[in-house]
C-alpha cells in the first residue's frame, strides 16, 4: 500500500485532494520510525491504539486495510478500491468537481 | 534352609527368563500397525514436522533466512496428503479411511488430492450418514472448502443433520461465501433448526452474505438484521451479542453505504492534535483504515 499511496499523494500535490488515515497501531514510537522510513506524510487519526478502537468500530471495519473514497461534498462514492482502481476513482471525482485547475474557487 | 532359599531363587530366575523369552516371541509376532495406528502416526509425523519448522523459523534472524526456511522446510500439507490418500485407499472400509480423507479435505482442500478426498467422502457419507465420523467430515468440508463439494456438504447437512446444535458455528463460518448453496443452506437453517441460537446465527450469517452481494441485496440484508435485533437479541456468539453485531452492520448499511454523506470523524492525530473529517469539505478524500502489521 505505502508506495502506491505515496505516489498518489505526490501526483496530486496542490490539487483539492487529501489522503487521511485511521491508524490502529498500538506502539506509536515504532510506528513513527516506520512512517519516517516509508515517507508517510499524510495525516492520520489515532484509533485508540487498537483494531477495535472507536473510529473503526463505528465504521464497522473488520478488515485491514479498508478504504473509502469521498467526493468534495463528503458523499461516500467508492469503497475498498485499491491501486489503479483507487487512482481512477479519485481522478473521476476530481474531474467531477471541475478541478483540473490548481486554485479552485471553493478553496480559501 | 539355605538350600531351600537357593532353590526358590533359581525357580524365580527361571520363571523370569521364560517370561522374557515369551515377550520376545510376542514382539516378533506383533502384527503390522492397524489402519488407526497408521493414521495416528501420520498425524504425529505432520505435527512434528510443523513443530520443528516453527522452532527453526522463530530462531531465524533475517527475513532471507526465514523465507528460505519457508521454501525448503515448511511441511506442505499437499505433500502429506498423498500419504493420507494412500492409507484411505488401502483400507477403504476402515473408519480410519474417513479420518484420513477428512484430514486431506481439511488441510489441503484446494489441492487435487483435496478435491478427490472431498468427492470420496461425500460418496461414502451418502451411503452411510449414520457413521458418527460422517458428520464431522461434512462440517470440515462445509467450513474449510469452497465450490461444488462445499455446496454438496451443506445440502447433506441440511437434509440429514438439521437438528444439530453445531450448525451455528457452520453458519458463522459462511459469511464470506456467497454461493447459491450457502444461501439455501442458511435459509433452511433459519426456518427449520429447532435451536434458537442456531437460527439466530444463520439469520445473521445470511444478512452478512447479502451485504456482500452489493447494493441490490441491501434491503434484504437490512430486514434480516432487523430480525436479528428483535427475534434473536438474546443470542450471543463467543461472548458477543448477536444484536450488537447486527446493530453495527445496520449502521453501515444506513450511514456508510455508497451515496450517503460520510459521518464526521473527530479525533486526535498521531501527535495528539485534534482534527475533523468535515475540515476537508471541498476536497476529494481517501480514507484509509490502516496499521503497520
Amino acid at each position: 500500500m505505502y508506495p502506491h499511496e505515496r505516489s498518489l499523494v505526490k501526483r496530486l500535490e496542490g490539487k483539492p485532494f487529501a489522503l487521511l488515515g485511521i491508524n490502529s497501531d498500538k506502539d506509536l514510537d515504532a510506528l513513527k520510525v516506520v512512517m519516517e522510513k516509508e515517507e508517510i506524510t499524510w495525516r492520520s487519526w489515532r484509533n485508540g491504539g487498537s483494531t477495535s478502537g472507536p473510529i473503526s468500530s463505528k465504521w464497522n471495519v473488520h478488515g485491514w486495510p479498508t478504504t473509502y473514497v469521498l467526493d468534495a461534498k463528503g458523499t461516500i462514492r467508492y469503497k475498498n478500491v485499491r491501486g489503479a482502481a483507487m487512482d481512477k476513482a479519485v481522478d473521476t471525482l476530481l474531474a467531477e468537481r471541475g478541478a483540473g485547475d490548481e486554485k479552485p474557487a471553493a478553496e480559501k | 534352609m539355605r538350600n531351600v532359599c537357593t532353590g526358590v531363587l533359581v525357580v524365580l530366575l527361571m520363571a523370569a527368563l521364560a517370561c522374557a523369552q515369551d515377550k520376545k516371541k510376542e514382539e516378533a509376532k506383533t502384527p503390522p500397525p492397524s489402519a488407526a495406528e497408521q493414521y495416528a502416526q501420520l498425524v504425529k509425523d505432520y505435527s512434528k514436522a510443523q513443530a520443528d519448522f516453527f522452532v527453526k523459523y522463530r530462531a531465524a534472524k533475517t527475513s532471507e533466512e526465514k523465507s528460505k526456511l519457508v521454501r525448503t522446510l515448511y511441511p506442505r500439507p499437499q505433500k502429506y496428503a498423498a500419504k493420507f490418500m494412500e492409507l484411505a485407499d488401502k483400507y477403504p472400509k476402515d473408519p480410519a479411511a474417513v479420518k484420513a480423507l477428512t484430514w486431506v479435505a481439511s488441510n489441503a482442500g484446494s489441492s487435487p488430492e483435496g478435491h478427490k478426498a472431498i468427492e470420496l467422502l461425500l460418496e461414502s457419507i451418502h451411503k452411510n450418514a449414520d457413521d458418527p465420523s460422517a458428520f464431522n467430515a461434512l462440517l470440515t468440508i462445509a467450513t474449510r472448502s469452497r465450490g461444488p463439494g462445499a455446496d454438496k456438504a451443506l445440502a447433506l447437512l441440511k437434509d440429514k443433520f438439521i437438528g444439530s446444535e453445531k450448525l451455528g458455528t457452520v453458519c458463522l463460518s459462511l459469511i464470506y461465501n456467497t454461493s447459491k448453496g450457502t444461501q439455501e443452506f442458511l435459509h433452511t437453517v433459519v426456518e427449520k433448526s429447532p435451536h434458537k441460537d442456531v437460527q439466530g446465527a444463520a439469520c445473521y450469517a445470511l444478512a452478512k452474505v447479502k451485504m456482500r452481494l452489493g447494493p441490490g441485496a441491501e434491503k434484504e440484508a437490512e430486514q434480516l438484521l432487523d430480525r436479528v435485533t428483535s427475534e434473536y437479541k438474546d443470542v450471543a456468539v463467543r461472548g458477543r451479542s448477536l444484536a450488537k453485531l447486527a446493530e453495527s452492520d445496520l449502521f453501515e448499511i444506513r450511514f456508510l453505504s455508497i451515496g450517503k454523506v460520510a459521518p464526521d470523524i473527530d479525533g486526535e492525530d498521531l501527535d495528539g492534535a485534534q482534527f475533523k473529517l468535515s475540515d476537508y469539505r471541498g476536497k476529494v478524500v481517501v480514507l484509509d483504515f490502516w496499521g503497520n502489521w
